[in-house]
Formats: C-alpha cells, structure tokens, sequence
C-alpha cells in the first residue's frame, strides 16, 4: 500500500513537473521556444539546427581523429626497430589504409565542414543556414558512414590497400575480402554527406548573410569556407563516380578499371585524384580563414592584404584541382603536362607566400601575447612553409622522379597536413571553445598542449625527410637494418609518442574545462566578428536580434552593430520578437546583402535520420548477394522515398501564422515573407542541383574519352555502333517537351493557369516517352555492361542520363502537384520556373550524351 | 595545474621498453648488403644529376624557410612585449604583401626553374642503342629478360658500367614501380601498358632495387639486386646465363632433378633443358648464380634455400609459393641439384 501510495505520489509529481514545464515553456520568450530542440532520444535523431548539428560532426570528428592517431601509434611502434614483428604485414598494411583513410575522410575534411557549419551562420551575422534538416542529414550520413568504415577491423577485413586504392590492387581479383567494399560503401555514403555540406555552405555564404554585409565586408572565414565548399563539391562527386564504378566492377564484374576488359587502371587515378588533391590541398583554405579570424584578434590589427587573401583563397581553390596530376605524374604524362605542372606549382607556392606575407605584415604591426591560439597558429606556419617548400621540389619531375613513392611523399604530405590541418583546428579549438561551451580552457595546459605537439610532429615527420632521401620507400610494413635507417625511424616513432602524450593534454585540458573551468563572457578576446556578439553559450537562434553590418570588423565599431537603415533596424528588431510559431530567418541579397525576403526554417525533424537509414539499407546491401541483395535493396530504396515525403510534407506549423498577419508584415516593412518555402533559396537549390547533375555528367563523359583514347579500335571486340535512330528520336520528343512547358511558363504564367496547367502536363507526358524512348537505346542486347569497359562506360552515361531525367519528372511531378493544388500566383511562380530551368539542363545533358554515346562513335 | 614529471619520464620509459621488446622479436632477414640505397651517394650520372639537384633545392628551400619563419618569429616576439593595445591598429595597405607575397617567391622561383632546365638531365625514358632489359613485375617478385641474349632470370640484373641501360617495365597483375635510388629514378609499371626508364652506372658494385609503389602485402619485401659489372664480366655473365645446364652426370644430382620435376615445382618454374617450364614463379635455370632468393629476402645459402622450399610463407607470408612436403633425402638431394645450376 505504501508504495503503491508513494508510486502515485510520484506520478503525480512527474506530472505537475510536466506541467510545470509547459508553464515554463510559456514564459520564455517565443524565439527561444520556437528554436530550442527537442529533448531525450527524441531530440538526439530529430535535432536540426546547424549549431547542434555542427558541434556533433567536429566531436565525431575528433573522435575519429584519436582513433587514426592510435593507428598511428601502432605504425611507429612497428617501424621503431627494423625487422620488426609487432604487427604482421596484413595488419600494418590495414594500419596505414585506415590511418590515411580515417585521417583525412573521417577526420580532416568532416571537421573542416563541421566547424564551417557551426561557426560560418555566426560570422555572418545569420540564426542559421538555409536547410537545417540537410544539416542534420550530412552529420548523420558522417557518423553511420564513419562507424561503418570502422566496423571492418570488428569483421577481421580492413581494407588493406592504401587510402589511394589504386586499381587494380582494390579489384576482386587482388583483395578478394570485403575490406574495400566496407572502405568504398563508407565513402559513397560520406561523399553524400559532403556534396551536402558543400552546397549547404555555399548557399549560406550567398543568401545568409546579415544585412549590410555586402560581400566585401564578409569575413575571411566566409571566404575561405564558400572556397573550401565550392571545390569540395566536386571533388566528393569526382570521388562518389570513382567508388560507384569500382564497387560495381567488384560486385557486379563490371570492367571500369580492368586492363584485360579494355579498362583503365589510371582512369581510377584521375577520379580518385581529382577528390584526393584537393581534399588534401584545399585544406590550406579553412585553415588560412581560421587564422585570418583569429590572428587579427590576438594581435589587435586589422586584416592586411584582405583583397589580395580573398583572391589567393579562389586560386588556390582552382589550383588544388589543377595539381591533381602530380600524383600520376609517373605514371604517363607528357613533357607539356609536366610543364603545366610545374606552373600550377609555381602559382600555389605564390598563393601561400601572398597568405603568408598578409599575416606576417599583422604580426610586425600588431602586438599580442602569445597565448595557446597563437603557439598554434605560429606552429601552422612553420609546418606549411616547409611544407610548401618541399612540395614545389616534389613538382619539379627529375626530383620527383627519385623520390615519387619514398618517405619523402609522406614527410611532405605530414608536414602540410599536420600544419594546415592539425594545428589550425587546435588554434581554432582554444579561440572558439568559449563561444561555444561557456568556459575557457587552460593556458598552461595549453601551452604543454602546443609543444609537446610541435616538437613532436618535427621529431617524427622530419626524419621521414631524410629517410626518403636515404632510399627508404613509403608503406613498408618492416625494413632491413641499416644504421641510418634504425637511428632516424627510432627518432620518429619517438616523436609519434610526443605528440599522443601532447594530445593528451588537449584532451585534459577540455575535460577540467567543462568540469570547473572558467566562465567564458560573450567576447573574451575583444573580437572583431560577429559570433562575438551573442552570447556564450550560443543558444539555439544564434542571434536574437540579428545584427547589421557597416564594416568588415563589426565588433570594433560597436556602435554601428545596430545602426543601418531605419527600415532595416525595425525589420531586425521585429524579427526579435516575431513569428512567435516558427523559426524565422532572413534572405540577403549575394552581393549587397540586402534583405529580399523573410522565410520560415524548418524545424525539428526525424526524416534526416530515416533518410540516412534508408541510404545505409542500401549500401550494406551490396554485402550479401542473390535475394537478399535485392530485398535490402529495394527495403532501402522504399524507406529513402518516404523519408524523403515525409522530410517535406507539409506541416501544421506552416499555416500557423493568420495570413492577415503575414500580410501586415509584408505592408510595413516591405519585405516578402514565405512561410511555404523561399524562392531566393529554392534558386540556389536548383542551380545547385544543377551543378551537381552536370559536374558528375562531365565526369561520366571524361572517363568515357579516357577509356576511348586508351583502345585502339571503339567500340572494341567488333561490337556495331549503337543504333541512332530511337536516340533522334528521344532527343525530338524531349525539345518539344521543353518548348511546350517554356512557353507555357512564359505565356501562361500567373495569368492564365489552365494554359500552364496544361503545358506542364502535356511537358510531363512527353518527358517520360523520353525516358521509355532513352532507356530502350541503351538496353541493346548483345552489349552489356560486363562486357568490356566500353559496355561498362556505355551503360554508365546513359543510365546517368536516365536518374536525372527521373529526377527531372519528379520535380515535375511535385510542381505540377503544386499547380494543381496550391497555386498563389505571381509569389509561388518560381517553383514553376526552377522546374522548368532543371529540364532546360537536362536538354542540353542528353545533347551532350547523343553526342558522345551515338553520334561521334 | 601542476605537470608531474615523473609520469611523462615513466610514460617515455615504458614506450621505449615496448621498442626493445617487440625488437628481439624479430629476426634479421637482411639479405642484401645492407648497403645504404641513398639517393644523395649516387652511383650513376642521372642519379647524380638529381643528387645535385636535391642540394641545389636544399640550399635555396633552406634560404627561403629561414628568411619567411624567421621574419615572423622575429615580429612576433617584438610584438609579444609590447604593452597590449586597447584599440586594434588601423587597416592600413601593406607594401609588404606584394614584396614578400609576389615578388621575392615569384624571383626566386623563375630564377631556380631556369637554373635547373639548365643543369639538370632529367632521366630519359630510351635511348638508342642502349642495351635492352625487360622487367615483368609480379605480386611480389621480378622476372627479368634479357630480349638480345634471349636470357631470363629472376630478382636480379646485371648491367655493364659505364653504358646506358633501358629497361623496359610492365606489370602482369597490379601496379609497382621499380626504384633504383643510387642509379636514377623510380618508375610506374602499369598492368597492360609498357613504361620505360634508362639507368646507368659509373661504378662497378652492388645496387638496391625496390618496388616503390605499394603493391599489396609483400610491397615491403619485393627488392631487387643490380649488379654493375666491367664490360668483359657482364658479358661472361650474360653468356653464362645464356647456356642450357646439362643433364646432371652424377647420380645423386639426378636424383634431386627427379624429386624437383617430380613435384609440384615444376607448375610454376622453368629450368632450361628439363620439362619444368612454369611461369608463375621465377626462373630457376641458373638459381645458384644469384645473390638472393625470395626477391631479397635471403641470401642465397644452402640453409636459407632449404627454409625457402619447406616453409616460403613463414619467411615472406602471402606469397604464392606453397610449402614443399619433402622427406629429408629428397629436400638434401633437390638441394644439391639446385646448387648445381649455376
């Protein structure tokens, strides 16, 4: 009785707590109420915000870093001594294919991205990025692709083959276990991520920003991430075709890369390279914009030079891409090549002296104590100007000839790596922890942090200098004793243990931090940019009242923060306290930063994460074979689909703003404001969804003229030129498709909605005889697509060009359905016109297919 | 927050004795003279010329790391004492930025480029008239041809000092890339393709070759020997290399030729003038004549060669040699054959 009574006592308290709660809810004000995420499990696979989602991606990151950084460790014991047997060969060889792999897919470029999504909407001035629910989409494909990645040791089958992978070493026939399928299945998912990411970060850069910042008061750090993203787009859809046509050749025996089917195994080099350089060059471009953040703070200066670093951003961006040979250089390339490349070097190590030059033209004017931030950035710059240094050697091809596969390579590639990656995050960690988490970290600690780390990353990467110079080759599992070689691998695995010991301390460091560290305020450093505005901790919204920009260091104006124009200061200072049912955020206009619209941001949602469950269904599918493959397969592809209905099915939320009141709003500040989604956005959507479809096109058909040029007769094997005519056919029904609903856009418009109802609708029926039409020129029957690599490649453009015609309908589909349903006139025409715009490209898309597929055969 | 000291010191000891420990672990398997394949003691004149490249770069990279590094450390530290500003200075254009930035790297970098096309040769990839030397690169051994003397031997290739040599690469399964670092240059050999490179060595000696692209779990142990010989000994050596052993004379040799071509053996190796004629594994119809076996793994002894036929994969685990099941007669008997082919 008596429990029962005080169970009952219980519930009852539980419940008045609930209430209370509620009460409490009520009380705060709406923006808090209406951006805070929801709490338990509930609030651990629904949470959007970019905030949440960001500090998410950087600790996983981190975590994954520890865990390449204990590969390391094992790598070094067993390269300590020579002849050594600590480890056997299958196993270091595994060892340094997760090191390379974890290091910069898991841990260098996720955390590059995780800090742009976290930091980048609060220096500029924004509450958050314009798709939260992609936000909580990337980190989940980040964290299921990464555990994915490192399940393989629990199965016994790390991959094995370097983080290069080259072909054909990682076909069946030479790893015959599911240790490159675990590493390819893991990449596809986390180059989904990425393409994500990227163009989340560039839409934020263009339409994000707060007003009054036009684009040349953004800061450096915006800069730097809208370069970082622009290449990182296309280099994750140059790595997602390279892993999707070798994963295909090891499950389904396609002949991509198979030099006995006609394959190439340098067309696996290029796509791999054209990821692989600039994910590991680019990464000078966030670390130069955390130092250009930070750098100007400690020291008390203005940026110098911020025309000359933005312009030194874009080019190294383009360059990054165009190095990416010098990784096949010895394999086949010819004198021109070999010049071209010597002048993007050139031109690279230009770029890094007008950055370096920039910073120290702060630092001779400037003064400041050198706290941990600064150790690390000095640390950065002493690791990057070696290795720049010695990458230009590497450019030049009678040195690289000598030292192309030697520990020189990976000295080099340490030395910019460690500098442009590790210790920039570490600075950025000991400036922007507070802002985060409240509280400061140590700066003794940090200070045992910042040498242990440097002296140890000289003492273990510098001897891999001299022992490549010494003729020692990279990834040798064990070597010959010989004095010179035991003495200098001992003194590097030395300094391998520095630099765990150095970490531990950083870890330390954050734990008695948050444990009793000290209180943070909201601007510690006297920061020039405008995360420093809002407090510390960030809350969920960012910013309250969202700032107003006058220069490019808003904080050392203070009086300008919220000054502007009278129109724009009400309109900010309405947004403070309105819409109190929705998460409200502001489109500026790319240059000017002008506000053009107020949109309402989606909130808190469980889609993203059964989204990403329904993507892992089908990549884990390709581990079983037969039916199974198949009924995981299709369970993936049907949970993808409606996670992707329910991710955008409408919610009551929406309409729960009276539209008088919208209305109102519109009157007195002359805003337009959507709360059914945003035309400035949705613009950005398509055009870079656009982008995307056209740059993996372009990859498709490079490969295609790669394997061409490689055969002396194409289509090889006495195979007939494919049929024209049913491919003429399609290309009449698709152009008459386009110019219907072109026309029907244009002349029905708002106007006339029956004549646009009908355009779309006859357009939609012609586009999927298009698509019958294109798939039955493709599905000729003595070719398939394991054949050889022209049937491989064949199929590859072609059914490339039926996903985005498929694509196409759907977005056809739902703006029809729109039309049909909801149609607002003039405010919602833009769904019409981006719809359309997508089948434009895809017009020119399938012209450039006829043209290489059928026409030029 | 006070660091003990003591911990990190008993942290550094414990690292180092798991160093000695895992050390003894292994035995020695060094086979080639361990001399040191550095490309900074060159024996050739390509390798010489990129040696004198490399200081040239050392020398100039070194100017340019010390006079940027330095230049900022300097500025940092005068900057650290000075009393802490209230207000941050005034952006003000820096002529700096475009001395240091763009002038000073974009000199030295045309000026270094225009001394090296200068100076250096860079390895050519043939050479006419060269003598001809085909490498066939395999997971994780090298079989050699020599098209001229129609000879074919395995792991090792001699070359005449003081002539160019052009050896002809390619692959019959994955990547490698042959790296000779005393003799000049490093090389991509691609399955279904033919790469080139020509060495050459000034001094007679013995030279270390290794595959320097990674190339599955034996990358580490696939070295191979070059010998450069006086004109006369290379050609005594090729001629050598040219004839067919006869049939063993002895009895007990004819015994251990029976017990080789009677087993497995026969699958995967040739030897002249019997019917073992597999080409999986090397050659074999002059083993005796060559330093190492096992790609350099081992010299070439009776004990190790023994070791190699019974039990290859606890010497070089995952190569393709299956161990031999041989009573002791027959393994001593098949040794005796095999020291014979000389």
């Amino acid at each position: 009785m008596a429990t029962d009574a005080a169970r009952l006592g219980k519930a009852r308290t539980g419940e008045q707590t609930r209430e209370e709660q509620a009460e409490e809810k009520q009380d705060q004000p709406a923006i808090q109420r209406v951006w805070e995420e929801p709490k338990g499990i509930r609030g651990v696979l629904t949470a959007v915000g970019s905030i949440v989602n960001g500090e998410r991606m950087i600790t996983v990151a981190f975590l994954f870093f520890l865990l390449g950084g204990i590969n390391a460790a094992l790598m070094r014991i067993q390269l300590a001594q020579p002849n050594n047997t600590f480890v056997t060969p299958e196993q270091y060889n595994q060892l340094f294919t997760m090191h390379g792999s974890t290091m910069l897919f898991l841990f260098a470029v996720p955390f590059m991205e995780g800090a742009a999504l976290l930091l980048l909407p609060l220096a500029l001035g924004a509450r958050t990025v314009p798709w939260p629910r992609l936000t909580a989409f990337v980190f989940w494909t980040f964290l299921i692709g990464g555990l994915l990645f490192q399940m393989s040791w629990l199965f016994g089958a790390a991959p094995d083959t370097g983080w290069t992978a080259y072909a054909p070493l990682s076909e069946k026939a030479f790893s015959p276990n599911s240790g490159l399928d675990f590493w390819l299945l893991a990449l596809l998912m986390i180059s989904v991520g990425g393409i994500f990411a990227s163009a989340i970060l560039m839409a934020t850069v263009f339409t994000s920003r707060a007003p009054g910042m036009s684009i040349h008061r953004m800061p450096l750090f915006g800069w730097a991430a809208l370069v970082m993203s622009a290449a990182m787009f296309f280099a994750f859809i140059a790595l997602f075709c390279g892993c999707v046509f070798l994963e295909f050749d090891r499950k389904f025996g396609t002949r991509f890369y198979d030099p006995d089917g006609g394959g190439s195994p340098l067309l696996w080099q290029y796509l791999f390279w054209i990821l692989g350089h600039p994910a590991v060059y680019i990464q000078f471009i966030p670390a130069a914009g955390i130092t250009s953040m930070a750098l100007p703070v400690i020291i008390r200066e203005r940026v110098s030079g911020y025309r000359l670093l933005v312009a030194a951003f874009v080019i190294a961006g383009l360059l990054s891409f165009g190095l990416w040979t010098d990784q096949t250089l010895v394999a086949a390339l010819s004198p021109l090549a070999m010049t071209f490349l010597a002048g993007a070097s050139v031109l690279f190590a230009i770029v890094a002296a007008i950055a370096v030059s920039a910073w120290l033209a702060m630092i001779a004017r400037g003064a400041g104590k050198w706290n941990t931030a600064y150790l690390f950035i000095l640390g950065f710059l002493f690791l990057f100007i070696l290795g720049v240094i010695t990458g230009v050697m590497l450019a030049l091809y009678p040195f690289d000839a000598q030292m192309h596969g030697s520990l020189f390579v990976v000295a080099h590639l340490h030395y910019y790596l460690f500098g442009t990656v590790v210790f920039p995050i570490f600075a950025g960690m000991y400036y922007w922890f507070p802002k985060f988490k409240g509280r400061l970290l140590d700066e003794r600690l940090g200070k045992w942090n910042f040498w242990l780390m440097f002296i140890g990353a000289n003492a273990a990467f510098f001897p891999m200098y001299l022992l490549g110079l010494l003729g020692m080759a990279r990834r040798m599992y064990t070597y010959p004793s010989v004095p010179e070689w035991n003495t200098l691998n001992l003194i590097s695995s030395i300094g391998g243990v520095t630099i765990a010991v150095g970490v531990l301390f950083f870890l330390y460091n954050i734990v008695s931090s948050l444990l009793p560290g000290e209180q943070a305020t909201a601007n510690p450093w006297s920061g020039d940019s405008l995360e420093w505005a809002t407090d510390s901790p960030v809350p969920a919204y960012g910013f309250q009242r969202i700032p107003t920009v006058q220069s490019r260091h808003p904080l050392w104006e203070p009086e300008r923060v919220d000054r502007g124009g009278e129109k724009i200061v009400h309109l900010v200072e309405r947004l403070a306290e309105w819409p109190t049912t929705w998460r409200a955020a502001l489109v500026t206009s790319a240059r000017s930063g002008e506000p053009q619209e107020v949109y309402r941001v989606a909130g808190p949602s469980v889609w993203p994460f059964v989204a990403v469950i329904g993507m892992t269904l089908v990549l884990i599918s390709f581990f079983f074979d037969q039916l199974v493959f198949l009924a995981v397969f299709l369970l993936g592809v049907i949970v993808l689909i409606l996670s992707l209905i329910g991710w955008h099915r409408r919610t009551k939320e929406e309409d729960s703003v009276p539209s008088a009141e919208l209305d109102e709003f519109e009157n007195s500040y002359t805003v337009p404001i959507y709360a059914h989604g945003s035309p400035g956005i949705s613009l950005w959507a398509t055009m870079l969804t656009i982008l995307g479809f056209g740059a993996a096109l372009a990859l498709a058909i490079f490969a295609y003229s790669t394997l061409r040029s490689s055969a002396p007769v194409w289509p090889p094997d006495g195979i007939a030129r494919p049929d024209r005519s049913v491919p003429l056919i399609a290309t009449g029904v698709i152009i008459a498709a386009q110019v219907l609903m072109l026309l029907a856009a244009g002349a029905g418009g708002s106007k006339r909605p029956a004549l646009l109802k009908l355009g779309l609708g006859v357009g939609f029926i012609l586009d999927v005889a298009f698509l019958v039409l294109q798939v039955k020129s493709y599905v000729v029957p003595p070719l398939s697509p394991t054949t050889n690599a022209y049937g491989s490649i064949f199929y590859a453009v072609a059914f490339l060009m039926s996903i985005i015609a498929v694509v196409g309908l759907f977005i056809l589909l739902g703006t029809i359905w729109f039309v049909w349903r909801a149609y607002h006139g003039t405010r919602d025409a833009y769904r019409v016109r981006n719809a359309v715009a997508y089948w434009s490209f895809a017009v020119i898309a399938w012209l450039a297919v006829l043209t290489t597929l059928y026409l030029t055969v | 927050m006070h660091i003990r000291f003591n911990a990190l010191l008993n942290a550094l000891a414990l690292f180092v004795g798991t160093f000695l420990l895992t050390g003894c672990a292994g035995a020695s398997l060094t086979a080639i003279p361990s001399v040191l394949p550095s490309t900074l003691n060159p024996q050739g004149p390509f390798a010489a010329s990129i040696a004198g490249l490399a200081w040239f770069l050392f020398i100039v990279g070194s100017i340019v790391f010390v006079g940027y590094m330095g230049a900022i450390v300097i500025a940092a530290w005068r900057g650290r004492n000075a009393s802490p500003r209230t207000s941050p200075g005034a952006s003000a254009s820096s002529r700096l930025i475009p001395i240091a930035g763009i002038a000073i790297p974009g000199i030295i970098l045309i000026g270094s480029f225009a001394y090296i096309r200068n100076t250096v040769n860079p390895i050519p990839s043939n050479s006419p008239g060269a003598l001809v030397v085909e490498v066939v690169a395999h997971q994780w051994w090298w079989e050699v041809h020599y098209p001229d003397g129609g000879v074919t031997t395995a792991n090792e290739i001699h070359i005449p000092v003081g002539q160019s040599v052009e050896i002809r690469e390619t692959s019959v399964d994955v990547i490698h890339s042959l790296w000779i670092p005393q003799l000049g240059g490093n090389m991509d050999i691609l399955p279904g393709g033919m790469t080139s490179m020509v060495v050459q060595a000034s001094q007679p000696g013995t030279y270390r070759g290794e595959c320097a692209e990674f190339c599955g779990v034996q990358h580490a142990r696939m070295d191979l020997v070059v010998v450069a010989d006086s004109p006369d000994q290379f050609k005594q050596w090729l001629d050598d290399q040219k004839t067919v052993p006869p049939p063993p004379t002895d009895a007990h040799l004819r015994d251990g030729q029976q017990a080789l071509l009677g087993s497995a053996c026969v699958y995967c190796h040739t030897i002249r003038g019997t019917n073992a004629s597999g080409t999986l594994g090397p050659d074999l119809t002059h083993l005796a004549s060559r330093q190492t076996i096992g790609a350099g793994v081992l010299p070439n002894s009776r004990g190790n060669l023994a070791g190699w036929i019974v039990d290859a994969q606890g010497i070089k685990p995952g190569n393709k040699m299956p161990p031999m099941q041989l009573n002791s007669d027959q393994l001593q008997a098949m040794l005796d054959y095999l020291e014979s082919l000389k």
